[in-house]
């Protein structure tokens, strides 16, 4: 334990001076204020759709007045001429229809997806059914499958989750493999090598430096953004957890390089990788079963759970795929550390 | 104490030996010098007794125990100090020390008396990267000593200080070895060998040319030489020669009977003058 402590006083001073400590702070009031002040609560996606009605008898103007748009995400709105259309158009956001006797022409921005064009069409036939009296329902209600797990968060706080697993990563992948290159360049390896350190107490010191910060970032935001209104206790796991494995992580793949020059290849694929589950965050059609494997995954969509105080079933499943995940890491670290850093070399 | 049996080592299979085959005894409570230019292979040898670098072939003991065979314990007996300061240069001195101190399972010094003893009380709360390359080396040299150690190794201990640091450290070490320390010391400053060692074996491209203690080596190479000055061809030149030696000896009668003598008297060579004859190139 004397030993363990002593290395713990010694990468802690070294975080403090190597500045470490402060760019965590620095970190976390920069994505405090972004996620409370720069964010808005709620994305304005409030699309206008401007009309022409050119039938006969302006039968579609004045059945969608008769409608009204109250709560809808289309806001309609009637225009006199092709003129006035093409004008609200370059003002606004949002596309044109234009009803003729025959035919319908949707005049669009050029930038809207396929699924948006879907919609304006899907809508325009129910219109017409609705017109001819093919189809009438007389309310909409919607269900979810899970309510407790589709709570909505304000589109700042929405931001959290990955905003976490991406720090987490700086912060333990990043900054681990900066020590060791600092221990490996400043010699600092054989001196210990020739003391009697254990190779678990140096592995062990570091990776739990490293990981407050990635620890310290999370809480520190949690409490500015969110407040007290989630499960700590949850939140804390999981942030532990993740911020082990992705230190450990940086700790197995830099003990292979010299320096962080050497090592930025591994950086930017390392990165990449971590950051597809993003993707899969914000356009969940986007998934791929083995995403649940690459920590970053489980680590916003849990925290995502959490800080939406949904009754998330998976919380302990994801813990232990983490924790086995953590443990096979650290395995690994123990015997790589143990050849590579610490072993008789074969040169020098 | 340490027995070093047929050890030989490579860097790559193509290279050649950079130690090749080399043996020698270390006593108890002595100091070896090992000495040779750079590039001899002195810091490999050490890097090999303490465990830095795998030996290839040859044998490592200490007390009969192969080096292979040490565990924790050994390195507790321990005190290395390196050739290249490697010291945390955000640490202040004083923190490089003590937190060292706080790895051994033995006791160990206080960091502010050894960082006094090298004459670095001034600066024991300066960080290290502010210090010079010497105060580093006396650094680096303080904390081999943190831990009372029974073996030291000492690799370029007094390199690159000025003449009155250098004799500091140079008393230091001649104090451990009067505390019964065992020290192998590896050097091409044959001055320092010359003062401090028992023993001094000469290195040069991986192999120990000899062995033996530094008056030996002066009785045996030094006593019959002569140091003569002579013109040729208009200039002045100077040559130390060996009279046991066959081909100085036709050399000296030569420079005699054809050459103008300015001067000419016996002298006792230095370890340095013996180095360059015995390995026919000098120390730097």
């Amino acid at each position: 334990m004397k030993k363990l402590w002593t290395l713990l006083k010694i990468d802690y001073t070294m975080a403090l001076r190597g500045k470490f400590i402060l760019l965590t702070l620095i970190l976390a009031i920069l994505l405090t204020v972004i996620i409370n002040f720069v964010l808005p609560e709620k994305l304005n996606t409030e699309m206008n759709t401007y009309i022409l009605d050119r039938t006969s008898n302006t039968r579609i103007a004045t059945f969608l007045n008769a409608q009204g748009d109250e709560g809808n995400a289309i806001k309609i709105r009637a225009t006199k001429s092709e003129e006035e259309l093409t004008s609200m158009l370059t003002k606004s956001n949002g596309v044109g229809i234009i009803f003729e006797d025959n035919r319908v022409i949707i005049v669009k921005q050029g930038y809207e997806d396929e699924a948006t064009l879907n919609l304006i069409t899907a809508t325009i036939n129910l219109l017409t059914k609705k017109l001819t009296g093919v189809y009438s329902p007389k309310s909409f209600k919607y269900t979810v499958l899970e309510p407790q797990s589709t709570e909505k968060l304000p589109f700042n706080k929405s931001m959290i989750p990955p905003l976490i697993a991406l720090d987490v990563f700086f912060l333990g992948f990043y900054l681990i493999a900066a020590m060791i290159f600092q221990d490996k360049n400043e010699g600092i390896i054989n001196a210990y090598r020739i003391s009697p350190i254990n190779v678990f107490g140096y592995i062990t010191s570091k990776v739990v430096i490293n990981s407050s910060l990635a620890i310290a970032l999370s809480l520190i935001l949690g409490v500015a953004t969110v407040g007290f209104h989630m499960n700590y206790w949850h939140y804390f796991v999981i942030v532990t957890l993740s911020a082990l494995l992705i230190s450990s992580l940086g700790m197995l793949l830099s003990q292979f390089y010299n320096s962080l020059s050497e090592f930025m290849y591994v950086l930017i694929a390392f990165t990449l990788v971590i950051a597809i589950p993003v993707i899969s965050y914000f356009q969940p059609s986007f998934s791929v079963p083995f995403f649940k494997y690459i920590p970053s995954y489980p680590i916003m969509f849990e925290i995502k759970n959490i800080i939406s105080s949904a009754q998330s079933k998976e919380i302990w499943s994801v813990s232990l795929l983490l924790a086995v995940e953590l443990a096979g890491v650290l395995t690994l670290v123990y015997f790589t550390s143990k050849r590579i850093l610490f072993g008789r070399r074969r040169s020098s | 104490m340490i027995e070093v049996k047929d050890l030989y080592f490579k860097y790559s299979e193509k290279d050649a030996f950079s130690i090749d085959h080399i043996s020698f005894k270390i006593n108890k409570g002595e100091i070896f010098g090992f000495l040779g230019p750079n590039g001899a292979g002195k810091t490999t040898v050490q890097a090999i007794l303490t465990g830095l670098l795998k030996q290839q072939g040859g044998t490592v003991l200490y007390q009969g125990k192969s080096i292979e065979e040490q565990k924790e314990d050994f390195y507790n007996k321990i005190g290395v100090s390196f050739e290249f300061p490697n010291l945390y240069g955000k640490l202040t001195g004083y923190e490089n020390l003590k937190y060292f101190a706080g790895l051994f399972s033995v006791p160990t010094v206080d960091p502010n008396f050894l960082l006094d003893l090298v004459g670095l009380k001034d600066i024991t709360n300066k960080r290290t990267e502010q210090y010079s390359k010497g105060m580093k080396q006396r650094a680096v040299f303080a904390r081999a000593l943190i831990n009372n150690p029974k073996i030291l190794y000492l690799d370029e201990p007094v390199s690159g200080l000025d003449p009155t640091t250098a004799r500091n450290i140079k008393q230091v070490i001649q104090k451990e070895k009067e505390k019964g320390t065992t020290i192998f010391l590896a050097t091409h400053n044959m001055f320092v060998a010359e003062e401090l060692c028992d023993e001094v074996a000469f290195i040069n491209e991986g192999k120990i040319v000899t062995i033996d203690t530094p008056k030996n080596l002066k009785l045996q190479y030094g006593s019959k030489s002569v140091e003569v000055e002579y013109k040729m061809s208009g200039h002045v030149h100077k040559e130390l020669l060996f009279l046991e030696k066959k081909d100085d000896k036709s050399k000296l009668q030569n420079i005699i009977a054809n050459h103008q003598i300015i001067t000419m008297h016996s002298k006792e060579a230095s370890l340095e003058e013996i180095f360059i004859k015995v390995t026919g190139r000098g120390l730097i």
